[in-house]
């Protein structure tokens, strides 16, 4: 193998990474919350939670529910919108040397493409993330399945901004290649995904759903196996980078997610269990990369041996 | 309670090793953690967030209410009721075994100006109840006797804590739906006599108060009765109601399935009224709120 220690450095476009671990949104608040359990500098990104243009108050409790290696949430994106996330909670994260992306939600291409034109003109922003996948608001949805809904908006995101703006896809749809095509073709810088898996989970004892939405996204381990396909899946399709999200609880994880075709991941519900997880599994990959003598992170996107 | 980030001690996360497992009652456990970092400053109402085992299955940390700390012995007792997966899997622990605990989380219960102290509990929501008795007597100076725990059970071999109530000099008493000790019925029923007893008790001066510790502040602003209140949903609602009706000074400690447990999910919220946010979070707002803060008509009865 190469001299020293191996290279973790991954490119999103113009965006350069000194690795491939970012958090998930909505899983790491706004970065600043976990500063003092992990080291935000040491990260190859932070998501931030999504972000609307104006507050949203969310869904009724209960919100959230536990399943097998899995956690059921329907938050309904509460967040007290663009401006006051650009004003009270982005100058924090100035303090640390660590790109922020900025996941935006919007009920129609114009309201997303107010929101990017807001977030272009602060400071310390580095990339968008754009939700068009949220399964537990009123139209959240809309998007994310329909391919010429998805490239509008992707469109109209990259309209107002030069940022590097990458699409998170729904796995609930048919096939998940012809809308990450559409966010190609509609000029998206990268995909990530999957976003969370819609599911129902019902108290048998009192016959009630577990979550008052009734249905919620599933995240954690659970998921992870379909997320893994449909990366793959994807990255057979597209020539952008895909950032692969779902139940990536270790290393070993991330590192599949990898050779699928994955060029970063995301590290989401793992986070609020094991507060290091990301670290963990940076630290992780590094010794995968010793271990199997290969010099350059970037020599296992797409790896996987048929 | 309190809300002052300021006040709040900074969280640790650390892996605690398990000093002892002793069964308390059916169904409840206390498992005593070394803990040193957490255990000091840690207030009445505050609680950790556990792994139940390195897996993740179950998935989620556990919210826990802390009983004892011991900032000498660096010690925490965690008194835990057998409900579901999780703590069934607690409930197995080992002297020696390791678990994963951030703590402390969450703000606390904040002793009311009243010379009256009435702590209202149901099932395990006895836990943050035994160090709030002991921090009115041992720091706020209140009165042991005026210091009433009402404790409801099941029946009666579910009680917990009774002879550390005890030597904390507190009156107890005690309820169980099928009558098996004390008053046969619910807790808010003994709730209710004593708020209507308190109100008919002459009221005493300044001079004759005990709380000497506040002595600065003025008669006219003392209150006869404050309620503290942890327990089911359907009981809290009741006592915040009745406390309420009698114009007394609540607080409740909330609790619900929690995510992070850092205030980033926004899993563990409930409903509040005023016109500021539509809802707050049980792990960072709470876990003890006024109960005339909580908008109990949409609160999950869950």
């Amino acid at each position: 193998m190469a001299e020293g220690a191996p290279s973790l450095q991954v490119r999103v476009g113009d965006l350069v990474l000194r690795n491939p671990v970012m958090s998930a949104s909505g899983c790491f608040g706004y970065g600043t919350e976990y500063a003092d359990l992990v080291d935000l500098n040491e990260l190859g990104a932070v998501v931030v939670k999504a972000t609307t243009l104006h507050p949203r108050e969310g869904n009724r409790p209960p919100r959230i529910a536990e399943t097998t290696a899995g956690m059921l949430n329907a938050i309904g994106l509460q967040n007290e919108g663009v401006h006051h996330f650009i004003e009270k909670k982005l100058p924090a994260l100035g303090e640390f040397d660590c790109p922020v992306i900025v996941n935006i939600a919007a009920k129609d291409p114009n309201e997303y493409q107010e929101i990017a034109r807001i977030l272009d003109d602060a400071e310390g922003v580095s990339a968008i993330e754009i939700n068009v996948s949220c399964p537990n608001v009123s139209g959240g949805l809309d998007c994310g399945v329909d391919p010429k809904l998805t490239a509008h908006v992707v469109e109209s995101v990259c309209k107002a901004t030069r940022l590097p703006a990458i699409c998170k896809l729904t796995p609930n749809v048919t096939d998940v290649r012809v809308i990450a095509r559409a966010a190609e073709e509609a000029g998206a810088t990268a995909v990530s995904l999957i976003n969370t898996v819609l599911a129902l989970a019902i108290d048998v004892e009192t016959r009630r759903p577990k979550i008052s939405n009734v249905m919620g996204g599933l995240s954690g381990p659970a998921i992870k196996p379909i997320a893994v396909r449909m990366v793959y899946q994807v990255a057979q399709t597209v020539k952008i980078p895909v950032l692969g999200i779902g139940g990536i609880c270790t290393a070993e994880d991330a590192v599949e997610f990898l050779l699928a075709g994955a060029t970063a991941v995301q590290v989401g519900t793992a986070g609020f269990v094991q507060h290091t997880a990301m670290l963990d599994i940076i630290d992780g990959i590094r010794e995968y990369l010793v271990r199997h003598e290969v010099a350059d992170v970037n020599e296992l996107i797409g790896g996987m041996i048929q | 309670m309190c809300d002052f980030d300021k006040d709040r001690a900074q969280h640790q996360l650390i892996d605690a090793a398990i000093v002892a497992n002793l069964p308390t009652a059916r169904g409840y456990f206390e498992l005593v953690l070394e803990a040193p970092g957490i255990a000091q400053g840690l207030r009445p109402g505050q609680f950790v967030h556990v792994r139940c085992r390195d897996s993740w299955v179950p998935m989620l940390r556990r919210p826990l209410s802390v009983l004892r700390a011991d900032p000498v012995a660096g010690t925490l007792s965690l008194l835990i009721q057998v409900a579901g997966v999780g703590t069934e899997l607690l409930s197995h622990a080992k002297p020696g075994d390791v678990l994963s605990v951030l703590g402390p989380l969450g703000n606390w219960f904040v002793p009311g100006h009243c010379r009256q102290h009435l702590l209202v509990c149901g099932g395990v929501g006895v836990v943050p109840m035994l160090p709030l008795a002991r921090e009115l007597v041992e720091t706020f100076g209140a009165s042991p006797q005026d210091v009433t725990v009402l404790y409801g059970a099941a029946s009666a071999e579910l009680f917990s804590c009774l002879p550390d109530f005890e030597a904390a000099g507190c009156t107890l008493e005690l309820s169980t739906d099928d009558g098996s000790r004390g008053h046969h019925g619910f807790v808010t029923e003994l709730l209710e006599q004593a708020l209507s007893a308190s109100q008919s008790e002459p009221r005493t001066s300044e001079s004759g108060g005990t709380l000497s510790r506040v002595r600065s502040v003025t008669v006219a602003a003392w209150k006869e009765v404050a309620v503290y209140v942890c327990g089911p949903t359907p009981m809290m609602k009741r006592a915040a109601a009745l406390a309420a009706a009698h114009n007394a000074p609540c607080q409740v400690s909330l609790e619900n399935r929690m995510g992070c447990g850092m205030g980033v999910c926004l899993g563990c919220v409930v409903p509040v009224r005023g016109g500021g946010p539509k809802y707050l979070r049980v792990c960072r707002e709470g876990p003890v709120f006024d109960a005339g803060q909580i908008a109990w008509e949409e609160y999950p009865d869950g």
